[in-house]
């Protein structure tokens, strides 16, 4: 009896700690006084509802603080503001500080920076970029490039625990930022060109216990999927097909790397996330539809049980990484309200799904020059293929829009509900893709393709678009000459902001998409903007600068330019573009306010 | 990796450069000095400090003794730009500690060789081997960087490792090379992997409630080292002269060991390949020598310029993964260009050779590739010449 009573009363202790630290981060993200995890909020909509900065007062804006990370490859993510404090990450080594915004100058109250495995560095495909940290309970949570996952005291920066997640020595990265949710925080792992085979793991807040690790292929038990997986959809496929889809054992080295943004809906209980391109890029030797590679899925976040999981990209020629953001929106479709989730996937196609249980509502193309497939048939859920843009080993494909850096990279969109619009960076790049054939040797590149990357019709590299996602129709474009990879921002001030590669901070007004204010940064962005109120309740908006990335990798690594398929074909792709001619490196954190 | 003494007392890739030669320029002989100049660390027990309670204070004075001269000390962490530092730039002589085959000095013979040790709290977890079964329950502290972290990784711990800085870092307590073996005595891990005369002399020295077992070499990860003093490169003079003190002294240098309880390796050969040859030494390569102390023979690709070779290296390149990283026509990306001038350790055919064997201490390449027979890696390396846009003047295969 006696001993029962403890159990139920530890339970009980667990329980609440459990559902507090929900509460916390539920509390902090609809504060908009504040930006307490990296994408705003669990529905990853980059809204924020502060409007002292309008579209008629935007072009006042000025930068008021500017900081240095450190470090100098590209800047991804966003920093975080969590009361009076901001904290402030680096790309590799990923130095994080906090900074404390009540005392003048915006002084440093600590500095960490992890003590990693620098083979790491030769092994992160795409530039040693990192997306943020989270915040929860007085903590900061982290990954590092080297695989591991950290908990620092947020007000002291000292180290509470630190686990490992990913093994640099096999081709095994991490560069997302993750997602907190509950008592656990939800990591990936990066490492789709080292023929790993991708997961999510989630890791006790407490301790850094691992809780549930599950696979993006393999047999349904490491894919982790319900009894009622799919129960919807059948036609999406149910069971066995993370092993059925691949000749032999391919889906060992089966990639669908996990490096994107996570959401959350409380409500449901649901965590939304997608897996990336199937190892090789030779699609020649893994002929099928490689599940569950490309695919978004649902998971319950307490035991890691996939509710539904829908591929958008079947049997990957093109490597159209699926791992893009999903905004969580509660439309009105059709005169029925409806819990839908947007996505902006690689493959040029902007889908929209029922997030209950993963039905397709529509999927448009918002990259316009898209042609490896015609349209997406909304039955049975796959692509019609263009079957001359389908790439084999040992020939040169020609002319593929997009490119595999996508109609879109991974620069989160943002949703404003005042305009109703999705804000998204894009790209106009086309390319000429082959299959070659390459083993797999644990820990070696696993890449298998050379690929030729080119300016898209019209010869802009890249746009920012506003999208009517109930309509699944294009608003208004601002055509850039480089892709854009920032990602956006917008505000009940009616504005919209985003930053380009050749080093613009942008404002542009949020239903005319007319430029309203621009600033010139030190090197160019990739990182995504923000906004807070200050402890003297003027309202910021903050972004770091920082060329690199896939795209930028030629000008972060100081790449020679001889070689156009160098860096997956970012070489030829940047400096046919004359990047070089326009920005160079550097890392700073840029905050901007009304003067 | 950060070359510093603290590392090479631990780099596992040291042992990879063991059979090669060392390549020296001779210089007239030093003038008989007054004293022993040693290049020491202030801060870095049980090796050295200064106030000499290091086992190499010890070691110092008694050799310095045997030349009937005193010892004299100019500080320099052993970290980061030491040998520039100290031994070019002429400050001091000699720096005791460091892996015999280090390249940046000219090295003695050995006068002892260790090992990494597994380490655990008395009474508690006594696990003598990296093959234990309990090891995948329990929390495992080893240094960043280590041959450990590769042997751990290989037996699939890597979950279980907490990694631990060789660096001093000044600024706070977090990085400090001993906080390793304390963290083991605070019960924040269950078993420690240092190297061994550390773990030694907290047990012996410190009276430590530590009990340890040496690791033996493993295929491809050597786990022991033997360590000797450096002078500059073509200060031969002074090399004689210490080789002959470590002869005179071999059993007051043992008790010092001893006495600080350093778990001394049995040394395997003499001391040239006293350390384990990986499997596919670079010296059965086709063409080359066997590099000795005394020789200056580097390698040379026998397929350069050849067709087939070329042609061979081609297909490798691209099959073994090679333009993964290095870009279709070796632009680079992930990782660097091997079209222009920069080359990180040097553009000649046995540097390049051993970078792609993994044998380079310093590289951050991935070392999967050392078991790739040399003939491939010759081959590969006859594509890469050909790739190359850079200065004609600047070539040197």
């Amino acid at each position: 009896m006696k001993r029962t009573i403890g159990v139920i009363a530890v339970l009980a202790v667990w329980l609440l700690s459990a559902v507090s630290a929900n509460q916390d981060l539920l509390t902090l993200q609809k504060d908009d006084n504040q930006w307490a995890i990296p994408a705003k909020n669990y529905s990853a909509t980059r809204y924020s509802t502060l409007k002292q900065i309008t579209a008629q007062n935007v072009s006042k804006l000025r930068q008021v603080w500017s900081f240095s990370t450190g470090a100098l490859r590209g800047h991804e993510g966003q920093p975080l503001v969590v009361g009076t404090t901001m904290y402030v990450h680096s790309a590799y080594p990923n130095h994080v500080y906090a900074i404390d915004m009540t005392k003048e100058g915006w002084p440093i109250k600590w500095k960490y920076t992890p003590v990693q495995n620098d083979r790491a560095v030769a092994v992160a495909c795409c530039d040693l970029v990192h997306k943020g940290v989270n915040y929860a309970q007085g903590k900061i949570y982290m990954t590092t490039l080297d695989g591991q996952v950290i908990a620092l005291d947020a007000n002291t920066g000292k180290e509470v625990w630190k686990v490992r997640n990913a093994d640099p020595t096999r081709g095994e990265t991490q560069t997302m930022a993750g997602l907190i949710i509950k008592d656990k925080y939800i990591v990936g792992v990066s490492g789709g060109e080292f023929g790993i085979r991708g997961w999510v793991a989630a890791y006790n807040l407490a301790d850094g216990k691992q809780v549930w690790k599950a696979y993006s292929m393999g047999p349904d038990s490491d894919v982790k999927l319900a009894p009622d997986f799919n129960q919807a959809n059948p036609h999406y496929g149910r069971f066995d097909q993370g092993t059925k889809t691949w000749p032999g054992e391919r889906w060992k080295n089966g990639g669908g790397s996990t490096w994107g943004w996570y959401a959350y809906d409380p409500d449901l209980n649901l965590l939304y996330y997608s897996t990336g391109n199937p190892g090789t890029w030779n699609p020649s030797v893994r002929q099928g539809d490689d599940k569950w590679s490309m695919t978004i899925f649902a998971r319950n976040p307490d035991t890691g049980m996939a509710k539904w999981g829908y591929q958008m990209t079947p049997w990957d020629a093109w490597d159209y990484d699926g791992i893009n953001e999903h905004l969580l929106l509660d439309l009105n479709i059709g005169g029925k309200p409806t819990k839908t989730l947007a996505h902006f996937d690689r493959n040029g196609f902007a889908y929209l799904l029922d997030r209950t249980n993963g039905t397709l509502i529509s999927a448009e193309k918002f990259a316009p020059n898209t042609n490896w497939a015609d349209h997406i048939d909304l039955k049975t859920g796959r692509p019609v293929e263009n079957p001359g843009k389908r790439t084999k080993q040992g020939v040169e494909t020609k002319d593929i829009c997009p490119a595999a850096m996508g109609g879109k990279n991974q620069q989160p969109a943002s949703f404003s509900p005042s305009t109703n619009f999705i804000y998204a960076g894009i790209n106009n790049l086309c390319m000429n893709y082959e299959g070659v054939e390459v083993q797999y040797i644990a820990g070696a590149p696993y890449v298998g393709a050379n690929v030729r990357i080119f300016a898209g019709p019209g010869g802009n590299q890249g746009e920012f678009i506003a999208w009517n996602p109930v309509t699944a129709k294009r608003v208004w474009g601002i055509k850039e000459p480089f892709p854009v990879w920032t990602g956006a921002l917008s505000t009940a001030g009616d504005v919209a902001f985003y930053g380009t590669m050749d080093g613009w901070f942008k404002a542009v007004n949020a239903h005319t998409g007319a430029p309203l204010w621009k600033s010139k940064l030190p090197s160019g962005s990739i990182a995504n903007p923000i906004t807070f109120l200050g402890p003297d309740k003027k309202q910021y908006i903050a972004i770091y600068s920082g060329i690199g990335g896939w795209f930028g990798l030629p000008i972060a690594g100081n790449l020679s330019r001889e070689d156009p398929l160098a860096a997956l074909g970012a070489v030829g792709a940047a400096y046919g573009s004359g990047l070089d001619k326009v920005t160079s490196v550097g890392g700073t954190l840029h905050v901007y306010a009304l003067e | 990796m950060t070359p510093t003494v603290r590392v090479w007392a631990t780099a596992f890739a040291v042992a990879y450069a063991a059979s090669l030669a060392t390549v020296s320029t001779q210089s007239p002989p030093a003038p008989q000095a007054k004293s022993l100049r040693v290049c020491g660390d202030p801060d870095n027990l049980p090796y050295s400090n200064d106030r000499l309670q290091g086992f190499e204070n010890k070691i110092a004075a008694i050799i310095a003794a045997d030349l009937g001269v005193e010892p004299s000390y100019t500080w320099w962490p052993h970290q980061r730009g030491l040998v520039k530092n100290t031994l070019e730039a002429g400050t001091c002589d000699v720096i005791f500690g460091i892996p015999h085959d280090l390249e940046t000095v000219l090295a003695t013979k050995p006068y002892y060789r260790s090992s990494y040790v597994i380490a655990h709290r008395k009474g508690s977890h006594a696990v003598t081997s990296l093959d234990a079964p309990e090891l995948k329950t329990l929390r495992i502290g080893v240094y960043a960087n280590t041959p450990v972290e590769e042997s751990l990784a290989r037996r699939g711990l890597l979950d279980h490792l907490t990694a631990y800085s060789l660096f001093f870092d000044p600024s706070g307590d977090r990085d400090r090379p001993a906080k390793l073996l304390d963290d083991l005595l605070a019960n924040k891990v269950d078993v420690a992997i240092p190297w061994g005369p550390l773990a030694g002399y907290y047990a012996k020295k410190l009276h430590a409630p530590i009990e340890m077992q040496a690791l033996p070499d493993e295929t491809g990860v050597p786990l022991s080292f033997s360590m000797a003093m450096g002078v500059k490169k073509g200060n031969r003079d002074l090399k004689t002269r210490l080789e002959a003190a470590i002869d005179h002294r071999e059993s007051e240098i043992r008790s010092v060991l001893e006495e600080y309880g350093v778990p001394l390796a049995a040394a395997k050969q003499a001391a040239v390949g006293a350390i384990p040859v990986p499997p596919e030494a670079p010296a059965a390569a086709p063409g080359a020598k066997a590099g000795t102390d005394a020789s200056s023979d580097t390698k040379k690709n026998p397929f350069t310029d050849k067709e087939d070779g070329i042609a061979a290296g081609k297909k490798l390149y691209i099959q073994v993964g090679c333009q993964g990283c290095h870009g279709g026509g070796g632009g680079g990306g992930m990782a660097a260009s091997l079209i222009d001038d920069n080359w990180k350790f040097g553009s000649d055919d046995e540097t390049l050779f051993k970078l792609i064997k993994g044998q380079i201490p310093e590289q951050t390449m991935p070392t999967v590739y050392n078991t790739l027979p040399d003939e491939q890696v010759w081959q590969i390396l006859a594509f890469i010449r050909t790739l190359y846009i850079g200065d004609p003047a600047k070539k040197n295969w």
